[in-house]
């Protein structure tokens, strides 16, 4: 395969010259009761991404961390133009792609590619593996010294190459999930966006595919941006870190100090929920309590005012926007200086 | 351990188990022989991958498997007396709730959609009511089940009770499962992965309610994950299986940090935390056996680092080494004919501060 | 002694290449597929209507050289007589052989049949695909002209239509396609919309895939299969319906011998003779035994849920 595309190592700190994705003010209403509570704005719609503002920067991983009903997903979805925006936008390589049509989007769709959380139903399942792997050249009439052969993509995610004569559901879970990464990996793009890469797969399983996404960033300089609620997964792979919470960013900033000390007291409550591996460990943080609100319904004001130790008045009335903290850092907090100061609690 | 009312003893005793699949003409033995041991009060967490065959053990206990599974070996005796494995179908009406109860991993599906929640609770004490249920009998259960549901963390029972499940949120519904297995005052509560589809947060609070429960009651736990996180959370003793084996138990403190089984190290070493970054993650290479047909030698053979010919053709006994009650594995038998000189003892495997 | 797969640096084992549960290879893939054609015949239904479908097929093809006598070899002197050693099924009223005409009868049933539902499942698939995948403009179209096609019976709407093009072999076809097509753009388009769900779609959209592609390549061969199961299953609801516009008159012209046409020259001596009637109606009631059997079984084997073994949970 001829080398078309300089390969860019990755390294991390210093890959920070130009964002690579950057969604401004993204938001993605789904239409609740009735098609016109779109138009009205404020309807009975679910706020699924509700003003969102991050970047990815050439050959970053960027985690997306939140639980059920945060948005997350969405947000993936939204920013490959896989489902409709609502309202701001996405630029890729400094370029609009939330207004492309056509043979435009196709390009969009060789740079930026996407990995999908159930790896057997994202395979098509009367195809071959030999033909799934092949299907991006024949979307893209890539020519035939451009491409990687067959065996050069399972190699690429340490399959064997007898499996390219199988249908995906005589695969195992974690082969048909490198399936799906070497699909993703064939038209060498420069952003891949994984959603929960490790989702059903067993320990083992799950670290290899960790440890092969790890070293194709090595290899092929690529931007991620992983979608998890696995707090563990971010903290190996990412270089930095976005908190989300019923549709908002509440936090970005590099993965080792968003660990260390969380600002915003959700990030804090999610931080201290994780079980630790130590069972010597039996001091455990205060928990955060009652539970994540419907989408369909979200607090007014900071969405986790109710279940906030920290909250004040205008926590119930003021939507906060993401302000600096530091360096890189970003909070959307109120209270957050006081967050920063406060001890970490525990229990027992 | 002592439980609360100072009672001691084994409330469970799992010997040599065998449990089969049928599935056209294949028979396939998933669990080949298992022993098991809960003392009073404990929490035991019973890990593995799939096909380890801990969901499999964790239904047998309740005589729940499905139709092409079936008993054919060993006995499980509940307080030394009950051989579950040999009750009749109404004797085994009569046990389950009573004497052990259950929750599964997913609360939507445990709960029938169509009945209020009361409904629902109120049933379970009537179908173990030994005389007829008068109205006078229900407004009293209908009263201890708002109480459980107040003991279980939810803020208004009096609603919860009057709705409906898909009203409820997951970890409400799971706090209404855990309400429901608590309502006969079992001694033994065997849970299937009750928090995988949980959101960590609600998790965390499902756990610290499983923990406070236990210390509040004689109860003792049977706690079956995937997740060897939640094992260091919450038991005290566990029991690593691969393949239908047993093949490690302990103390939970003992085995995390002292590991002996080459599974339960290589498992350990796998999990991905933050203090592994910028390093390879140890990864378990090659599958798990299938379990049709016969099954020569350790089961874990084939993907073991330490591997010798005699693993491959013997199937190692339970021993006790190190700290731990029991290991299947030639290393760590004395007796056995590997070759001890060749494989060093596993570094223990210290968890991050 | 297990026989493990090359090594390769970090796998001193040979683990990754070999495997004990892995996926079938490729010399078990050709085990696989007579698999398949075997489980239809394990089952006595699928044996029974296999064994009519092909029989009736052969019967079409090879027929007409091997029957007795012609289908309108007239024999004044042999009129409406019963089963004998010269005519194994009797005679009609003008004393032709009944088992010659069901043999060449066997013939114009599935070629009547046989097209008219295969003309009616391309027609319907595009219809139903194209409404189910695009939508919007496109489906309501469709969905309003199937639905007014389909509140016609199938017979009226076929009398009209043959009113107007006049009966021959051709236009019967087209009318019988025309009177089945909207069942299935219904189910069609039922399937493609959940196909359309799935995640693959999503992916290979993901991919830039256009939305000709996706609808070729990858909805298409997955409804095919629910498709070729109801063609089974009309190809004897073609059969009848051929063999009541026939019995009414707007069939084959006579002297063809469809079986349609057969039944109603035979109701006017039911009485005295009727063999013709009987002989017919068997041999329409065991066609259509056979291929729904058939169908059936073919259903049986395709469903991936059946099939396969179950999977173990430990």
């Amino acid at each position: 395969m001829s080398e078309t595309a300089a390969t860019r190592p990755a390294s991390a700190s210093t890959a920070r010259t130009s964002a690579l994705l950057k969604l401004e003010d993204l938001r993605v209403v789904f239409a609740g009761d009735g098609g016109l509570s779109k138009l009205l704005g404020r309807g009975k719609g679910v706020r699924a991404v509700d003003g969102v503002d991050l970047e990815v920067a050439d050959g970053e991983v960027l985690g997306i961390v939140g639980e059920s009903g945060s948005g997350k997903t969405t947000l993936a979805l939204a920013a490959l133009r896989l489902t409709r925006t609502t309202s701001g936008r996405v630029l890729f390589g400094g370029e609009q792609v939330t207004r492309l049509r056509g043979g435009a989007v196709r390009r969009f769709r060789r740079h930026a590619v996407m990995i999908f959380q159930d790896p057997h139903s994202s395979l098509s399942p009367r195809m071959r593996v030999s033909r799934l792997l092949m299907e991006p050249y024949a979307i893209h009439d890539v020519p035939q010294a451009d491409q990687y052969s067959v065996t050069e993509l399972l190699q690429m995610v340490e399959l064997p190459k007898r499996l390219a004569d199988l249908y995906p559901h005589e695969l195992s879970g974690g082969q048909a999930r490198r399936v799906g990464i070497a699909r993703a990996l064939a038209l060498r793009p420069r952003l891949i966006v994984a959603d929960e890469p490790t989702a059903g797969l067993d320990v083992s399983a799950a670290s290899a595919i960790l440890n092969l996404l790890q070293s194709l960033r090595d290899q092929y300089g690529t931007a991620y941006m992983i979608i998890t609620h696995a707090l563990n997964i971010v903290g190996y792979l990412a270089d930095r870190i976005a908190v989300m919470y019923l549709g908002r960013v509440v936090e970005t900033g590099p993965a080792e100090e968003i660990y260390d000390s969380p600002l915003h007291p959700y990030t804090r409550a999610l931080i201290a929920a994780i079980p630790e591996m130590d069972p010597r460990q039996t001091h455990r943080a205060a928990l955060v309590g009652g539970e994540i609100p419907s989408p369909r319904n979200p607090p007014s004001g900071c969405h986790f005012h109710p279940r906030c130790r920290f909250a004040v008045a205008d926590c119930r009335t003021i939507d906060p926007v993401l302000e600096e903290a530091g360096p890189g850092r970003w909070v959307a907090c109120h209270q957050w200086r006081e967050v920063a100061v406060a001890a970490p609690d525990v229990r027992r | 351990m002592a439980s609360l009312s100072g009672r001691t003893g084994v409330v469970l005793e799992i010997e040599d188990l065998a449990v089969e699949y049928h599935s056209r003409g294949s028979t396939m033995r998933v669990l080949p022989d298992v022993n098991l041991t809960l003392n009073r009060g404990e929490v035991v967490g019973l890990v593995g991958e799939s096909g380890s065959g801990k969901s499999t053990l964790a239904l047998s206990v309740l005589r729940l498997l499905p139709a092409n599974g079936r008993i054919v070996g060993g006995r499980i005796l509940l307080e030394g007396s009950i051989d579950i494995a040999g009750l009749s179908g109404e004797q085994l009406r009569r046990l389950r709730g009573r004497k052990v109860a259950m929750i599964f991993q997913d609360p939507l599906t445990s709960l029938n959609p169509t009945f209020r929640i009361g409904n629902q609770m109120v049933d379970v004490q009537i179908a173990h009511c030994a005389h007829r249920v008068r109205r006078a009998d229900r407004r009293q259960f209908l009263d201890r089940a708002v109480s459980l549901l107040r003991q279980v963390g939810l803020p208004d029972p009096e609603q919860v009770v009057r709705s409906y499940p898909h009203q409820l949120s997951g970890g409400m519904r799971q706090r209404v499962v855990i309400a429901m297995a608590l309502s006969l005052e079992p001694e033994l509560l065997v849970a299937d992965e009750p928090t995988s589809a949980l959101d960590v947060t609600t998790e965390a609070q499902i756990l610290a309610l499983l923990q406070e429960i236990r210390a509040g009651r004689d109860l003792t736990i049977l706690f079956v994950t995937h997740d060897l996180s939640v094992v260091a959370e919450i038991c005290e003793r566990v029991v690593v299986m691969y393949a239908g084996h047993v093949m490690e138990q302990g103390r939970v403190l003992d085995v995390f940090e002292r590991p002996q089984h080459p599974y339960t190290e290589a498992l350990l070493e796998a999990i991905p935390t933050r203090a592994h970054r910028g390093r390879p993650l140890a990864s378990i290479p090659g599958q798990v056996p299938s379990l049709l047909g016969e099954l020569r030698g350790c089961r874990f053979a084939s993907r073991c680092r330490y591997v010798q010919e005699v693993c491959r053709v013997e199937d190692p006994r339970l021993v006790a080494s190190g700290l731990s009650e029991a290991v299947r594995c030639h290393m760590r038998d004395p007796a056995s004919s590997f070759d001890h000189s060749r494989a060093p003892a596993p570094a223990g495997v210290v968890p991050p501060a | 002694m297990a026989v493990l797969g090359a090594t390769r640096p970090g796998d001193p084992a040979g683990l990754i290449d070999f495997d004990l549960t892995g996926p079938s290879s490729r010399p078990n893939r050709r085990r696989r597929a007579r698999g398949a054609i075997g489980s239809i015949l394990t089952t006595p239904g699928g044996t029974i209507g296999t064994v009519i479908v092909v029989g009736l097929v052969v019967l079409a093809i090879f027929g007409p050289e091997l029957a007795p006598y012609s289908f309108s070899a007239i024999d004044v002197n042999a009129t409406l007589q019963g089963p004998s050693l010269h005519h194994l099924l009797g005679t009609d009223a003008l004393g032709r052989d009944i088992l010659s005409r069901l043999i060449f009868g066997t013939r114009i049933e599935l070629e009547v049949a046989v097209p008219a539902v295969a003309a009616a499942l391309g027609a319907g698939l595009v219809l139903g695909m194209l409404g189910g995948y695009l939508g919007g403009l496109v489906d309501n179209v469709v969905v309003l002209l199937m639905d007014t096609f389909q509140s016609f019976p199938a017979i009226v709407l076929a009398l009209a239509l043959l009113t107007v093009l006049g009966p021959s072999l051709r236009n019967l076809i087209i009318v019988i396609a025309v009177a089945f097509t909207p069942n299935y753009a219904r189910t069609s388009r039922a399937l493609v919309l959940s196909v359309k769900q799935n995640q693959y779609i999503l992916a290979e959209r993901a991919l830039g895939a256009g939305r000709i592609r996706i609808m070729v390549r990858h909805v298409l061969p997955n409804i095919i299969a629910p498709l070729f199961i109801l063609l089974a299953m009309d190809t004897p609801s073609a059969i009848t319906t051929e063999a009541g516009l026939s019995f009414l008159g707007l069939g084959v012209p006579p002297p063809n011998p469809s079986w349609g046409t057969i039944l109603s020259e035979g109701f006017n001596s039911i009485f005295q003779a009727p063999w013709a009637v009987l002989f017919a109606s068997l041999a329409l009631g065991i066609a259509t035994i056979g291929f729904l059997t058939f169908g059936e079984a073919l259903r049986d084997v395709l469903d991936p849920r059946v099939r396969g073994v179950s999977r173990w949970r430990a």
